[in-house]
């Protein structure tokens, strides 16, 4: 890399001579070099969001495979058995054989949003003991989602705030009349977090509406697989041809809203549990909330 | 006559990433000294190049960090790093509030500025250290992960357009965010491009230049070519560049930066914008590759139409000249191109204007080439001299002009400076520059 100076070669370890803290402090090591705001970087714990500025590390979401990249280069594991997901299929899952690389396949590091994580992600894998003292102090990837839009809501608050002071006339009117919304918008908000039931429903509602699509989508799926069994015996090969492209498509989009399933379930489950973690940060990114508020609501 | 153009064009800033000099400080007051940026590299003669010699900018871990932080340079291959760094010198001197390492993602879009960045052969620095090695031992690996090393930032890397989207990203420009390639004519052709983009309204302003890098890839082929590059130099490096000189065996391969912040005569003055110079006219034309012109070698026709079209578009007389800038490589097609400026200017030999090299100090720094030498054109315009063409004092004997050329720098006025530039593939480029009077 141009000007970049030499950096140390970190060896892979065996992922299961390491403590839960050393592995997130090597993973929180191994993507220094993506994290654009430097100050969160330095002082990122568990629980520092990888992705965003406010009070993230600032990795881009271009970068989001090289950070399991370089967790799968830090460490070795003995989870490097392939075993078919079923006859003959391509996919496969890993159990317990010699010791080797680490590998996390496609979507097992969806979650996986703070270094915190990450060790979680690799303790639900097993390619580590599960450790529930550590457990504690990571918060849950639902809260990690929650009260980063808090945060982007206050620094939103924030800047628009500081730009309506700026202006006059009819331009500061329709500039407060916007803020107005915005803090009407970040007070519902601060309600919603105080109440770890409301939010628990609310991210329900989105995962039903999520599953919905799902469930949809497979529908379409079945509906399409039916026509194609009908067409194979007809023996319109045009026809045939034309299914099977529709099918191809109808899975490509299963695929990815199974991802964002998986991503809301895990949210709504987890909304309504919280812990003295969650607790904790609720309350900094409910503080920040306010105090946004309050000084928005003191410019009309 | 007058100007064929509708909208009267403007230099506000200028950016310099040369190898006699990072910034435009240095790399005036080494044109000004004839300071050469030519040096011996190890790594060309560990690689057992027959040319060892080349011009690399004082660039290293140190300058690159000042501007940018770790994270922001690991996604840029080398000339992106140039081409940024010159992007920022040209930014700040038009006006513009620029600190990288402050942040930069919350600056607005700047939506009447774009960028045209040309590059000759970018990237290689990514493709040979990052891409090839793992490409390599890709076969070896698991289905799907043969590649994986490479990480996401390679194809940004890569990608031709790297040098300006990075600069684009940097200044966060919302106008046209293009690099354009054409050789050793790619500076210059960067400038025509913009040149044209404002004078069809699309943009209000452009930042225009080129970008290369330094990578012994880049230069491999034509140490390949063997007489294309200068070999009978390893041991004086500084003399091996020698252009329009009787010694003259080749080029010597460089690299750098060069960009310059053009825009509308009403968009700089409505900014209250400092106004260095401006651009009258500009065209680029190809030579066909006939009738003497070949992938390497220009058709002097062509050469002799591009400058020609230039003149006539801008309704300059000839006479008015008052400084040529050069192609002029240091190779055997510098005679044939001081005989097509004689042709296309139709001066008595006598009354030929002065003629320069600015590549007799700084080597070839190919896609960057035409735009570190409009660089220093605009400079020399604004300060009021004239560089010298080092390396020359026996001049070839087919250049008939030798009156003309420079050997100390001189202190003189210029009106206008005439600058031009030709490419593998037969391609030439040409801008007519004009002193801003205040009118």
């Amino acid at each position: 890399m141009a000007f970049m100076r030499k950096q140390a070669v970190v060896e892979a370890v065996d992922i299961n001579t390491v403590t839960p803290d050393d592995a997130e402090k090597r993973i929180t090591a191994g993507v220094k070099k993506y994290a654009t705001n430097e100050a969160n970087f330095a002082a990122a714990d568990a629980n520092t969001p990888y992705l965003g500025h406010i009070v993230g590390m600032g990795i881009e979401s271009s970068n989001l495979a090289d950070i399991t990249m370089s967790i799968e280069r830090q460490f070795l594991t003995k989870m490097t058995t392939k075993v078919p997901l079923s006859e003959g299929s391509a996919e496969f899952k890993l159990t317990a054989g010699e010791l080797g690389k680490l590998r996390i396949l496609d979507g097992q590091d969806a979650l996986a949003a703070t270094p915190g994580l990450s060790v979680k992600m690799l303790m639900d894998l097993g390619h580590m003991a599960k450790n529930d003292a550590y457990l504690e102090k990571v918060m849950s990837f639902a809260y990690v989602m929650a009260c980063g839009d808090g945060w982007k809501m206050a620094d939103a608050l924030k800047k628009m705030a500081a730009k309506a002071e700026k202006l006059a006339d009819a331009e500061r009117s329709e500039a407060l009349a916007n803020l107005k919304t915005l803090v009407a918008q970040a007070k519902d908000y601060d309600a919603l977090l105080a109440d770890a039931a409301k939010l628990a429903a609310s991210k329900a509602k989105a995962y039903a509406n999520d599953k919905g699509g799902f469930d949809a989508l497979n529908s379409e799926l079945n509906l399409t697989l039916d026509k194609i069994k009908g067409v194979s015996a007809g023996g319109d090969a045009a026809q045939l041809a034309k299914l099977r492209g529709e099918e191809a498509e109808i899975r490509t989009r299963l695929k990815m809203s199974a991802a964002k399933l998986r991503v809301s379930q895990e949210v709504s489950e987890a909304a309504g549990k919280r812990r003295a973690i969650e607790d904790k940060k609720v309350a900094e990114v409910r503080a920040a909330l306010q105090t946004a508020v309050s000084s928005a609501e003191k410019l009309s | 006559m007058s100007s064929l153009y509708p909208k009267r064009v403007v230099i506000t800033g200028v950016g310099a990433v040369a190898p006699n000099g990072l910034g435009l400080a240095d790399y005036r007051a080494a044109l000004m000294a004839g300071k050469s940026g030519i040096s011996h590299h190890e790594d060309l003669a560990a690689l057992k190049f027959a040319c060892q010699i080349g011009g690399k900018p004082p660039v290293g871990p140190d300058e690159a960090e000042a501007l940018l932080s770790g994270p922001d340079l690991a996604k840029l291959n080398e000339a992106m790093v140039y081409a940024t760094m010159a992007a920022v010198e040209a930014a700040k001197m038009s006006g513009v509030a620029v600190d990288l390492k402050k942040g930069y993602n919350d600056t607005p879009v700047d939506w009447n500025t774009g960028a045209i960045i040309g590059c000759g052969i970018g990237g290689m620095d990514t493709m040979c250290d990052e891409l090839g090695p793992v490409l390599a031992a890709a076969a070896d690996q698991d289905p799907g992960m043969g590649v994986r090393p490479m990480g996401t930032d390679i194809v940004p890397k890569i990608m031709e357009s790297s040098v300006s989207v990075a600069v684009g990203k940097f200044l966060g420009l919302g106008g046209q965010t293009t690099t354009n390639s054409s050789a050793c004519n790619t500076g210059t052709e960067a400038i025509f491009e913009a040149f044209k983009h404002i004078q069809l309204g699309f943009s209000e302003s452009m930042y225009a230049g080129g970008a290369e890098g330094t990578h012994p890839g880049t230069w491999s082929g034509f140490d390949a070519m063997r007489d294309v590059l200068c070999s009978k130099f390893n041991d004086r490096p500084e003399k091996g560049a020698q252009p329009m000189g009787a010694g003259a065996c080749g080029f010597v391969p460089a690299g750098g930066a060069g960009v310059l912040r053009l825009e509308t005569l009403e968009s700089a003055q409505k900014r209250g914008a400092k106004i260095l110079c401006e651009v009258v006219a500009s065209y680029c034309n190809s030579g066909g590759q006939r009738d003497g012109g070949t992938m390497t070698f220009p058709n002097p026709d062509g050469v002799m139409r591009c400058i020609q079209k230039v003149l006539k578009d801008s309704g300059v007389d000839p006479k008015r000249i008052s400084l040529i800038n050069g192609h002029l490589t240091s190779t055997g097609a510098d005679p044939r191109e001081v005989g097509s400026w004689i042709k296309a200017l139709e001066l008595p030999l006598e009354k030929f204007p002065l003629i320069q090299s600015t590549k007799s100090m700084i080597g070839h720094t190919l896609g960057a080439a035409g735009a570190l030498e409009c660089v220093a054109v605009v400079d020399q315009i604004v300060n009021g001299y004239v560089h010298p063409s080092i390396n020359c004092e026996d001049v070839h004997p087919q250049i008939p002009i030798g009156n003309s050329i420079p050997h100390e720098m001189v202190k003189k006025e210029l009106e206008y400076v005439i600058k031009a530039s030709f490419g593998f593939g037969d391609v030439n480029g040409c801008v007519l520059f004009k002193r801003w009077d205040g009118k």
